[in-house]
């Protein structure tokens, strides 16, 4: 048992099933049905390998746990080493989990091309399961850039009325960023020597150099995450993407950039972080203030759900840069709530849309009334979003805020402030959709049905758990955060 | 007697073997009943082209490429050092001729769909069209085992003159007959350059080869008649290579030449030309690096940013291949530019993978027919994911593969060079790399989004099996050169260390 390979089994495990869907054979509506259920089949087992892994992880052992290495590219010392750790293991439960959450959401309102729509998120799923669990560079890069290709395909083949200039504006900002990355990375190959995630963090790189790598790394993950002001390919990205599409990118894809400031920028370039980061807390402090009084103005709810995730990045990035335990740990449950929250909010609104075709905030009134269940599920993520206690995005802005308070008393003001304009948005969004007199039925809602209440309930559960009882997921989380903090020159 | 032979083969025994087989060829489809020749002819060639690489191959642990184990009659050995002195087979050269071979074979293969077809038969389904294109590929072989600069232009010449007239072969078209004479007359400018450099070279040292050359240098004598000879020079074969400022021809002579021809082009003409490149910066002017890195830096950046920039509104396939080759040859300049062993292997590298791209474009570009007509609009590939999804999907991965994403080759393929720039504090070359690079996945993923997001046209088809086993065969070759790039690595390494005498 502890020989098998099981990360790479996880992996390449979804990638195993798309390439499992490309022999079905039949009728069309045979083969999207057949599609559809061996995407699910993978998509579980995947997951269920993913819980096995959580259950298995030791979280008192430092280091990456799991750890598989092979040669690759002998000749460039570049390896397939891949390992997992207490900050990369809840991605990666998140990533599978979403998933399935993802194809069960897509059951019916995905039409057309179902046997490439499941490929494409199985390879998806695929390629960020790689991208969290490789360490090594040149592999984590392989499978950060990848992650583009379904991405692409899914806003521009299933996307909305300008889903190929979303697809285009998506694809060509995050290749700009990808690229510098990729200069950064091949720097430090060449001064380092090496491509492990492991021997990189014990090189020490002169401070000047180090000043410049930084700077392409912060170039791709900067607009992954996205920061302010390279956020503008996420509205449009978030508008046009089919509502599975969102999903993973709000709950996924936003997270390889604070994840790849915790991989890349915190251990191995400390002193460059340390020396840019006020320049990220003035970037954070206007993407939550901004970000949030452009979401309070939008008319379209999936472009206000977009925009809060701006703003709720913008805590991540604040509290990564905080150079203290606790904003270092909220900053990653703060990842880890958005991922869960933001994936379900971006689910409402796919259900309300399924309904009424349109996601016009003024086309809807008093939501509530058809739809109860709804409204009520609906409300526990949108208190979630806000912050409010009991919830797992209480953890993560708590903790947060009370570590930026000691790095930078200013910026956590300017966050304090974007909290309450959160509450704002959020809670006007909500009265303006479910409550309100209803003169007339707006369109034909109905309440959820089976398929869309467990999914919306599966999610609720991990929000709330997070939210209660934080403990089991602070304390594996903390233990590899320490030699990031310790890493910075005093 | 048989020394003297064992010798030549030692060194000219592709070219020997391929000249008289062209001959040979050339005689039998005199021969044959006019029907059947061109096809026959065809096969064989195909044929002779894969064996000799095989042969290659297969034979170069037992050849030694020395002339080590001659006798010492000094007749042998005046005969021996005496090609050795223009002609050597060593890693290098055999990296690079199996690869002109196997390009070519592909090409032959790809090319039949099209000549075959009714509109263009007339004029360019004959034999005599084969026997051209090996007589190009036998002045390539030659062009990459020169050892002096005769040699040079000997194999330069008889590539040049061939490729002219396979421009120019569709003699009722009158775009053909463009391209051809425009061909012909940039390229005659391009020779003249060549002379006058190497005559300036000869005029400077005194003597022709290579080695010579590069002594010369490094003992101090670098005259200024030496720079500009090797300046000449090098335009010369940049014209060649199309790196701008000396493309102009490349978009035209693309779009007017019947696309078999552009075929071998886009492929085996520039494995040629940037072999015999990489041989004499390495071998004659090495030592003159200095002088020659930043032209070359300059060469890389031009074409990368103009091909980049003028792909862009491209419609027409083969106008865009032209450009974005153009782009594809400043990123391998930046190799060049480096000067080190490292950045050289790197070019091997990259220009490998991207031959294996390009035949798999040219292979769907051969084939194309709108409504039965030969067709190269871009947009005739319009929705072809439904039409034909596995031709799509192969033809997105070359696509990714031609903007460098991973996880497919092309990635590897920049990897490298870019390290190696950066390595060679050319870092500011390979953010330019960057930056082209960007502009140009969004034309390559243009060619994605138009076969999966636009609808489908009905009339577009693929025609011919061995183009689409081509095409599946470079997709596949794609991923699997991800997977282990190693053996392509270290064939790389061999045929660089050998330029460079390490």
């Amino acid at each position: 048992m502890n020989d098998w390979p099981l990360l790479s089994t996880i992996i390449f495990l979804p990638l195993l099933g798309a390439l499992l869907l490309t022999l079905i054979r039949g009728q069309d509506k045979d083969v999207a049905l057949a599609a559809k259920a061996t995407a699910l089949w993978v998509a579980m087992s995947t997951f269920l390998l993913t819980l096995v892994l959580w259950y298995a992880f030791d979280p008192r052992q430092e280091g990456f746990q799991f750890a598989e290495s092979s040669v690759w590219i002998a000749e460039s010392g570049i390896g397939y080493r891949v390992g997992v750790d207490g900050i990369s293991l809840f991605f990666v439960v998140l990533a599978s989990f979403l998933t399935v959450l993802c194809i069960l959401a897509s059951w019916r309102s995905v039409a057309k091309r179902v046997r490439d729509f499941m490929a494409a998120f199985l390879v998806l799923e695929s390629l960020s399961l790689g991208a969290f669990l490789a360490t090594d560079t040149v592999l984590f890069y392989l499978f950060f850039e990848g992650v583009l290709l379904p991405m692409f395909y899914i806003i521009g083949v299933w996307g909305g009325e300008r889903r190929i200039y979303a697809a285009f504006k998506f694809f060509l900002y995050t290749l700009l960023g990808s690229l510098l990355m990729l200069l950064s990375i091949l720097s430090l190959t060449w001064i380092g020597g090496t491509t492990s995630f492991s021997e990189l963090m014990q090189t020490e790189f002169s401070p000047a150099l180090q000043k410049i790598l930084w700077l392409g790394f912060f170039a791709s993950f900067a607009v992954k995450t996205p920061m302010w002001p390279f956020h503008t390919w996420l509205p449009d990205a978030h508008v046009e993407a089919p509502t599975a599409g969102s999903v993973m990118l709000a709950g996924l894809l936003l997270k390889m950039g604070g994840y790849g400031f915790l991989r890349f920028c915190l251990p191995i370039l400390p002193d460059a972080s340390q020396f840019y980061a006020p320049l990220v807390f003035v970037l954070s402090a206007i993407a939550v203030v901004y970000a949030s009084l452009v979401a309070l103005v939008q008319t379209d709810i999936k472009k206000l759900i977009a925009y809060s995730s701006v703003a709720h990045m913008g805590f991540v990035t604040a509290g990564l840069f905080a150079d203290n335990a606790q904003a270092l740990s909220g900053a990653v449950m703060q990842m880890i709530s958005h991922g869960l929250v933001s994936a379900a909010l971006f689910l409402c609104v796919g259900i309300l849309y399924e309904r009424a075709k349109t996601r016009d905030i003024g086309a809807f009134r008093a939501v509530v009334q058809p739809m109860p269940v709804y409204a009520r599920l609906t409300m526990v993520f949108m208190l979630a979003s806000i912050g409010l206690p009991g919830t797992s995005g209480f953890v993560g802005e708590i903790l947060t805020l009370l570590g930026v308070f000691r790095a930078s008393p200013a910026t956590a003001w300017v966050l304090a402030l974007g909290m309450i304009l959160g509450a704002g948005y959020m809670l006007h969004l909500y009265r303006r959709v479910f409550f309100g007199a209803s003169e007339a039925k707006p369109a034909a809602l109905y309440d959820l049905h089976l398929r869309e209440n467990v999914i919306l309930t599966s999610l609720v559960l991990p929000v709330l758990w997070i939210g209660l009882y934080p403990m089991p997921f602070l304390r594996i989380v903390a233990l590899p955060l320490a030699p990031i903090l310790g890493a910075a020159a005093p | 007697m048989s020394e003297v032979l064992a010798a030549l083969w030692f060194s000219l025994g592709v070219e020997l073997v391929l000249a008289c087989a062209t001959l040979l060829l050339l005689l039998l489809g005199l021969l044959l009943p006019e029907r059947n020749s061109a096809r026959l002819v065809c096969y064989l060639s195909i044929l002779l082209l894969v064996a000799l690489a095989a042969l290659l191959l297969w034979s170069r642990q037992d050849w030694r490429f020395s002339n080590e184990s001659f006798s010492s009659e000094p007749a042998v050995t005046a005969v021996a050092s005496l090609i050795d002195r223009h002609f050597r087979l060593d890693a290098f050269a055999l990296f690079g001729k199996v690869l002109i071979l196997l390009t070519t074979a592909c090409v032959l293969v790809i090319g039949q769909v099209f000549v075959r077809h009714e509109a263009v038969s007339k004029s360019l389904y004959r034999f005599e069209y084969v026997i051209v294109v090996l007589l190009a590929t036998l002045g390539m072989c030659l062009m990459v085992s020169a050892q002096s600069l005769l040699a040079l232009y000997v194999g330069l010449e008889l590539q040049s003159l061939a490729l002219y007239i396979c421009a120019a072969f569709q003699r009722d078209n009158l775009r053909s007959s463009e391209a051809g004479l425009k061909y012909f007359m940039l390229g005659a400018l391009s020779s003249a350059l060549l002379l006058f450099g190497c005559s300036l070279l000869y005029g400077s040292v005194g003597a022709i080869d290579f080695a010579s050359i590069s002594s010369a240098s490094l003992s101090g004598e670098s005259s200024l008649m030496l720079q500009v000879g090797m300046v000449l020079t090098l335009s010369a074969i940049a014209f060649k290579i199309s790196a701008v400022p000396f493309h102009m021809w490349t978009p035209d002579v693309y779009e007017g030449a019947p696309s078999s021809t552009v075929a071998f082009l886009a492929t085996a003409a520039k494995v040629a030309a940037l072999a015999l490149l990489m041989r004499l910066l390495v071998e004659a002017f090495l030592p003159l690096s200095e002088a020659w890195q930043p032209i070359l830096a300059l060469l890389a950046l031009a074409s990368m940013l103009l091909g980049a920039l003028a792909t862009l509104p491209q419609s027409n396939l083969k106008r865009f291949v032209a450009y974005s080759a153009i782009t594809h040859i400043g990123i391998l300049l930046i190799g060049f530019a480096t000067a080190t062993p490292e950045g050289m292997r790197a070019v091997l590298f990259y220009l490998s993978i991207y031959m294996t791209m390009t035949l798999g474009l040219f292979a769907v570009l051969l084939a194309m027919r709108n409504a039965g007509q030969p067709s190269e609009r871009l947009y005739d590939l319009s929705g072809l994911s439904h039409t034909d999804p596995k031709a799509a999907l192969a033809l997105s991965v070359l696509m990714f593969s031609m903007a460098g994403l991973p996880p497919f080759a092309g990635f590897f393929a920049k990897f490298y060079i870019f390290l190696e720039a950066l390595r060679s504090d050319l870092a500011w070359l390979a953010l330019c790399g960057v930056v082209a690079s960007v502009v140009s996945a969004f034309y390559y993923i243009r060619i994605v989004k138009v076969m999966y997001f636009d609808e489908p046209q009905e009339q577009v088809t693929l025609r011919g099996r061995s183009n689409r086993w081509i095409l599946y065969g470079a997709a596949v070759a794609v991923v699997v050169l991800t997977l282990s790039p190693s053996w392509l690595l270290q064939q790389s390494e061999q045929a660089v260390r050998v330029l460079f005498a390490l």
